[in-house]
């Protein structure tokens, strides 16, 4: 249920104007409708989990890696994760892993001394078992807890604790009793009524901006600013999101939303067949997702650059072996390095990113829908619906007249149940077809030489380059990540109604010069991320 | 000086080079400088011995410019042999001896060297420089350098991948000519001499292959095949392999076979000092970081 209040703000026009001919200089301010985004709970990821469990006990815990798997849904982790519960063999998992972390903490003494604020007289030293749930409950839940909550963990404690002799053995089940808790495992988001606004209370909105900033739990300065009541003002909440802009805490924030919408996750995974491609590696997908990352880390913290660079840069990150399939010298003898593509090489951006061009293909070949449909949805935000039942999805083989990728696609496309979905992906997927499976350049196919030619919705390109700059003129480009981004910060598929909020947040990060820090910043600012629906 | 891992006999003649096979991208640099495009850089990915392939025939060079038969004193009475191609001249009398040294260690030889480049013991890389053309270019200069050992990144078909970067050994000084020229897409270097690491018995030393010729294929995908052949000067190879362990009593055997097939560099006393011989390679493009 969405609420639309009868006042409208000025949406937040954050950072410099942009200094090229792009920049919105013409349009006049947006405003956003002070309409909500959807509100629920939301299941930390495993990687939020693994994240928070290390900012509040320390660097040294090892957390379990057999934690209930995330679950993408609209392309996003994020939406997944706010419509997903969790199974009973989730439950087990968490359980197991709570304890496991527990235990750790109370065994090494400098865990210890982090998470136990007191020192105990005792087995049953009960000021210390509430001091103990005080300040870890508001560390591990993101608040205080209510008095009931801290004597249930500090029951739990001394319980455990004068059966087993030792206070440290019981203030393992209090953690364990803490970290089992939907209270940790789910981010609330239930809003509250205020002066008529169904807006997010302190601290949910706290661990609404660090879990979008920082992909972890607020830390004390941002607790501290929900207990003032800071993050109720546009000024406080504007002071906390810059400071945690400005942390470096704030690139993972970055790499978890790229990694999302990129679907840069499944390179871990990657499948192909080794006699196919001899080049292929398990380390090269982790590697080529990193390279990626890295590229948005240096566009949005370092150079704090216009985002659309992303798509032309000559500039990237590589380690030895992307090196060597860029046929460029590794930089460096171990570890990432960063080098200049050829000027008048084929790669250029984004879509030369060996990341992408092996994700979005099939184990044993190349796959101009996979990556067309990837363009069409991820970068530019268009629909393309599902197959429709029973269709015959497989390309003709090779034969002595259809050896490229692109004359098979032709002679797939002639079937009109084919054509009308195929023409809005394949065309923008063969631009790409220099690079095969694993992503390393190709002149020919089968024999015959590759002709990558194409056009983005009238926008031609001559090659995999020239498609990257079509994209990167193409303003539907910048408002799709705005689109994507406003959907991860939330965790909903945006509603109709949402679009002017999103327009809005499209035009400050048009203004600021396509920064996308900015961007964040101008979400975390909007209507959208800080009033609530009604819980669903 | 590169100590490859040898176990036995002959174990890593080691030219250790480039991988290659894929198609080049199109303006990609290669060489010590990303932007000098007239360089290009290679690591040898697979090294083996020639062998007779019938009788007479073997693969080689004419490293003495003659075509010698039994008679000919100045090459001790060895008959050269002609080569698939049917060049005549053909010195490779390493090869006669390869065939026994395949029997004791049951055909491993190869493998032993092949193991040394696979693992990074033994890295071999040559640049050609001041390319225009590489089908066809009166002048080359040709830098033969052994590298650093280090693990080259192995594809899943167990060769090195191509267009890796490679370090120089700092103790290995480049070998260099500019006596190179490619014609009709075959490259030909030399005569030079080659500084070539070597492992017999763990022993590991440097052998100067005399007057060695290169002569090798280059391929659209960007590979370089072809022979190494040169050399071997007997005294040099046996003082480099008399201290490794059990070799001092096999050492008048070795001498004897080597002796007995040596037909090149005849002293004053008409006893032929060197050995021919000829390798083949396979090399891949990479780089060196100089």
């Amino acid at each position: 249920m969405r609420r639309l209040l009868s006042t409208l703000l000025l949406a937040v026009v954050a950072g410099c104007a942009s200094d090229d001919g792009d920049a919105p200089a013409v349009e006049a301010p947006k405003v956003a409708p002070q309409l909500a985004a959807h509100t629920g709970l939301a299941r930390l990821t495993a990687a939020q989990y693994r994240n928070s469990v290390v900012d509040v006990f320390g660097p040294e815990v090892v957390v379990p890696t057999q934690l209930e798997p995330d679950v993408a849904q609209e392309g996003l982790i994020a939406i997944g994760a706010t419509s997903t519960s969790i199974s009973a063999r989730g439950v087990e998992q968490y359980e197991s892993a709570s304890y496991k972390i527990a235990a750790q903490v109370m065994k090494s003494d400098s865990l210890r001394a982090r998470a136990v604020p007191c020192a105990p007289t005792g087995p049953t030293d009960a000021d210390c078992a509430t001091k103990l749930a005080t300040s870890l409950g508001l560390s591990l839940w993101r608040r205080p807890l209510s008095a009931e909550e801290v004597a249930s963990v500090r029951d739990v404690t001394l319980k455990a604790a004068a059966v087993l002799g030792d206070f440290y053995k019981g203030a393992e089940y209090g953690v364990a009793r803490l970290l089992q808790s939907p209270s940790f495992l789910f981010r609330v988001a239930l809003g509250a009524l205020e002066d008529g606004v169904r807006r997010y209370p302190s601290y949910e909105l706290a661990a609404r901006v660090s879990y979008f900033l920082w992909d972890t739990t607020p830390d004390s300065e941002l607790l501290g600013a929900a207990a003032n009541g800071a993050l109720t003002t546009d000024a406080g909440l504007r002071e906390q999101a810059e400071r945690m802009l400005a942390s470096p805490r704030a690139r993972a924030g970055l790499r978890a939303f790229v990694t999302q919408w990129l679907g840069l996750g499944d390179l871990d995974q990657l499948s192909k067949d080794p006699k196919l491609f001899t080049y292929y590696s398990p380390e090269l997908g982790p590697a080529a997702r990193e390279e990626t990352l890295r590229l948005f880390e240096r566009v949005a913290f370092d150079e704090k650059s216009d985002f659309r660079e992303v798509f032309t840069t000559l500039r990237t990150s590589v380690n030895p072996k992307l090196a060597s399939m860029y046929q460029v010298p590794a930089p460096t003898r171990d570890g990432f390095g960063e080098v200049e593509l050829p000027f008048d090489g084929p790669r250029a951006g984004l879509l030369g990113h060996i990341s992408l061009l092996a994700q979005y293909a099939h184990p044993v070949s190349s796959s101009a829908t996979l990556r067309g449909k990837f363009i069409r949805t991820r970068l530019l935000c268009g629909d393309i619906p599902p197959p429709p039942v029973n269709v015959n999805t497989a390309l003709p083989e090779p034969s002595g007249t259809t050896r490229t990728l692109r004359e098979r696609v032709a002679e797939h496309l002639v079937d009109p149940g084919c054509r009308a979905c195929h023409t809005r992906m394949d065309p923008l997927g063969l631009g790409l077809e220099n690079f095969d499976g694993i992503g390393r350049y190709r002149r020919e196919d089968n024999g015959a030489v590759i002709d990558p030619r194409g056009d983005v919705d009238g926008a031609a390109f001559a090659d995999a380059r020239g498609l990257g700059q079509a994209l990167r003129d193409d303003p539907r480009t910048t408002r799709c990540v705005s689109q994507y981004m406003y959907r991860y910060a939330t965790g909903f598929y945006e509603a109709y109604e949402e679009n002017p909020t999103i327009d809005a947040v499209d035009y400050s990060f048009r203004a600021s010069g396509h920064r996308l820090d900015r961007l964040m910043l101008a979400i975390v600012l909007s209507p959208g991320f800080r009033l609530s629906g009604d819980p669903q | 000086m590169v100590r490859a891992r040898g176990a036995t006999w002959l174990a890593a003649l080691a030219l250790a080079g480039c991988v290659g096979g894929e198609v080049d991208e199109p303006a990609g640099p290669s060489g010590p400088a990303a932007t000098d495009t007239r360089t290009r850089a290679y690591v040898v990915t697979t090294l083996g011995f020639t062998r007779q392939t019938k009788p007479g025939v073997r693969e080689g060079f004419d490293l003495d410019g003659r075509v010698s038969d039994k008679t000919d004193e100045a090459t001790c009475f060895k008959a050269d042999a002609v080569d698939p191609d049917g060049r005549g001249g053909i010195d490779n009398e390493l090869s006669g001896i390869i065939p026994t040294v395949d029997g004791v260690f049951q055909g491993a030889v190869d493998g032993l060297v092949q193991s040394s480049i696979r693992d990074g013991q033994l890295v071999l890389s040559y640049e050609l420089r001041g390319v225009d053309d590489l089908a066809n270019d009166p002048e080359v200069d040709f830098v033969f350098q052994v590298g650093l050992k280090a693990h080259p990144s192995l594809g899943t078909d167990g060769v090195i991948e191509a267009y890796q970067t490679f370090d120089p050994d700092p103790a290995s000084p480049p070998n260099t000519t500019n006596k190179a020229h490619i014609k009709d897409g075959v490259l030909y270097v030399g005569p030079l001499s080659l500084a070539l690491p070597i492992a017999i018995f763990d022993v590991s030393f440097v052998l100067h292959l005399q007057d060695a010729q290169f002569r090798a294929t280059i391929a659209d995908d960007g590979s370089v095949d072809g022979l190494i052949g040169g050399g071997i000067v007997i005294q040099e190879l046996l003082d480099g392999v008399k201290q490794g362990a059990g070799v001092e009593q096999n050492l008048p055997m070795i001498r004897l076979a080597m002796s007995a097939s040596a037909d090149l560099a005849p002293d004053a006393d008409g006893v032929c000092r060197q050995l021919s011989a000829a390798l083949s390679f396979r090399s891949k493009p990479a780089f060196v970081r100089w």
